[in-house]
């Protein structure tokens, strides 16, 4: 049996009164108080699950320092948790908890409830005294947390991670990052991303400081900034689109960051333009792509970046961390070698940051996670192609179910939306192929007009490669879990459903 | 300049549109309490941009300026006076 979460935790208490998180209304927790709150949730959900392990715990979180030992206490009681976003829509929460059957819902808010299930806010918790002794071992290897997928295909499924797999991703993490006790970092995905391990557990390894910003803010671009200065801010991970909210505006020009040295983004793809504009404000920061799925705890590949693209260039997704197996395959199964750049293939995952499976669903786990190459273990198929360059970099070519063949070409429709972004005044773009039609049609939100857009693109692309039809739209539509809202589009502006 | 009454009334369409089936006559807490986020933000720029013909500073996006469509006309009215 491997150490499992109580050994971070009590190594954790060592930092004593030092900060470990602290949020937006003033609240904060310093590393022992997160130890004894965690140890005293632990043991009140041990006694309410009458020792019951291996189950999920479901917690609403919000943006809270209240959230953080909910989270720990529920795997220091031998369960798992699952975080669900407070602000999703009820019925879409609803379906969540149908679909997993949690022993428990914890809340922020008393007076709520969740009907059909066990639910109990978090200050209904507080009265149970910390016995470490009540709480069992917890095997490293097991469940420490589940996350749903993007469901991208709009079926979403649980996928369960252990605490081996995540805490070899915050080690190589902060190896490779420099992390130390010294940092503040400034937390903006919501718990229930994966993507937000970093944030959660960087402190518990490392001793630094996580400031979890309030959702807000990302409406209110010179106050997010002032709060960075103002908590002196050394290192964010956020979404594109929440970077972009500081570049966009021009805020970067007038509040300086003096303290901000590292800025990672995740989740998709970061424009060029956005870029930068951070790069010109903070020369002397590290900015750095991340990538991963919600099938690995963390992240798989990055790359740091050193040059300046231009705005219809794709910032390579790198190289893997330390510990993780990034392999590229082709149709055959074959494995593509780094120094053979230009052959296209799938990105498989394998190595320790794997997920175990996914929750209550046997088949799905057995068809996904799949025995590798000769010599590899386990691997999971991402759906995304990508290719060497000549540095050895991974480079994200299109997703698998995105690439489409027109009069006998092989087009991306990745590549036509990189090359509408590229047109100043479109911040958005997504393209759509109707099969039966055979025709491209590109959605796209902003303020450029159809017929720039048009001339740029005509400069741009080959012929073969220019949409039918262009569409401009007020906004993008965004599925539940904030990415373009293809089906949505498809059925509205391409004449059907099941349309890449 | 546009008279303001259709100002206001293009305001709400233009809100309308960007959150369907929220009540964006009356309300006045519409930044406040998550409705306007940073995407329904950058989406208004935008549509406020090409509807009224001003560029909105990044020190007047604050909630305060967003909470209700009159918040915004006041706003759009006064970048449109100093300009």
């Amino acid at each position: 049996m491997r150490p499992g979460i109580s050994k971070i935790l009590a190594a954790c208490a060592a930092w004593g009164d030092k900060t470990a998180f602290l949020d937006c209304s003033g609240a904060s927790l310093s590393f022992a108080q997160l130890h004894e709150l965690s140890l005293r949730l632990g043991t009140a959900f041990r006694h309410m699950l009458k020792g019951a392990t291996g189950r999920p715990i479901a917690v609403v979180a919000d943006r809270s320092v209240r959230c953080i030992p909910v989270l720990l206490g529920a795997a220091l009681s031998g369960s798992f948790y699952v975080p669900l976003d407070g602000s999703l829509p009820e019925a879409r929460r609803r379906a969540m908890l149908a679909a997993i059957q949690p022993e428990l819902v914890v809340g922020l808010a008393e007076g709520t409830s969740e009907a059909g299930f066990r639910y109990i806010s978090v200050d209904e918790l507080y009265g149970t005294l910390p016995d470490a002794d009540e709480l069992p071992p917890v095997d490293g290897d097991m469940p420490l947390y589940g996350i749903f997928t993007s469901g991208s295909t709009g079926f979403s499924k649980l996928v369960l991670k252990s605490y081996a797999a995540l805490m070899s991703f915050i080690k190589a993490y902060i190896e490779t990052f420099g992390f130390s006790e010294r940092d503040v970092l400034g937390s903006q995905i919501p718990f229930s991303f994966d993507a937000s391990t970093k944030d959660l557990y960087t402190p518990l390894a490392c001793g630094a400081s996580t400031l979890i910003i309030d959702k807000g803010y990302f409406a209110q671009p010179g106050r997010l900034a002032e709060l960075l200065r103002d908590q002196r801010v050394t290192s964010i991970v956020w979404v594109p689109s929440a970077l972009s909210m500081l570049s966009r505006f021009g805020v970067l020009g007038h509040i300086s960051l003096p303290d901000l040295k590292r800025v990672l983004f995740v989740g998709e793809q970061m424009p060029v333009r956005q870029l930068n504009i951070w790069r010109e404000a903070l020369p002397d920061a590290l900015f750095a792509n991340l990538y991963g799925v919600s099938e690995n705890a963390g992240n798989c590949l990055y790359h740091v970046v050193e040059k300046s693209y231009g705005e219809d260039e794709r910032i390579p997704l790198g190289k893997p961390f330390p510990g993780t197996q990034v392999l590229l395959l082709d149709e055959a199964g074959a494995i593509i070698p780094p120094d053979q750049p230009d052959l296209q293939g799938e990105l498989c995952i394998g190595g320790e940051i794997l997920a175990l499976s996914y929750y209550n669903d046997p088949e799905a786990t057995a068809s996904k996670f799949v025995p590798g190459p000769p010599g590899v273990g386990r691997i999971y198929h991402t759906g995304d192609l990508a290719r060497y360059d000549e540095a050895g970099d991974l480079v994200f070519c299109s997703r698998r179910d995105h690439q489409i063949k027109l009069h006998g070409y092989r087009i991306e429709l990745g590549d036509i939306e990189c090359a509408a972004l590229a047109c100043p005044g479109v911040d958005a773009a997504c393209c759509l192929f109707d099969p039966g039609k055979k025709k491209l049609t590109l959605c796209y939100a902003g303020a450029s007009g159809e017929a720039a857009l048009r001339t740029h693109l005509k400069g741009a692309l080959p012929a073969y490669m220019a949409p039918g039809s262009l569409v401009r739209l007020e906004k993008m539509p965004l599925n539940a879990n904030g990415k373009t809202d293809r089906v949505a589009l498809a059925r509205r502006y391409c004449g059907g459903g099941d349309v890449p | 300049m546009i008279e303001s009454n259709a100002m206001k009334e293009q305001i709400i369409s233009i809100l309308q549109d960007i959150l369907p089936g929220e009540d964006v006559t009356e309300s006045t807490t519409l930044a406040d309490d998550g409705r306007i986020d940073s995407l329904a933000v950058v989406e208004l720029v935008t549509e406020f941009s090409i509807a009224f013909d001003v560029e909105i500073p990044f020190s007047d996006l604050v909630n305060e300026n967003f909470n209700s469509a009159e918040a915004m006309e006041a706003m759009i009215l006064r970048l449109q006076q100093g300009t």
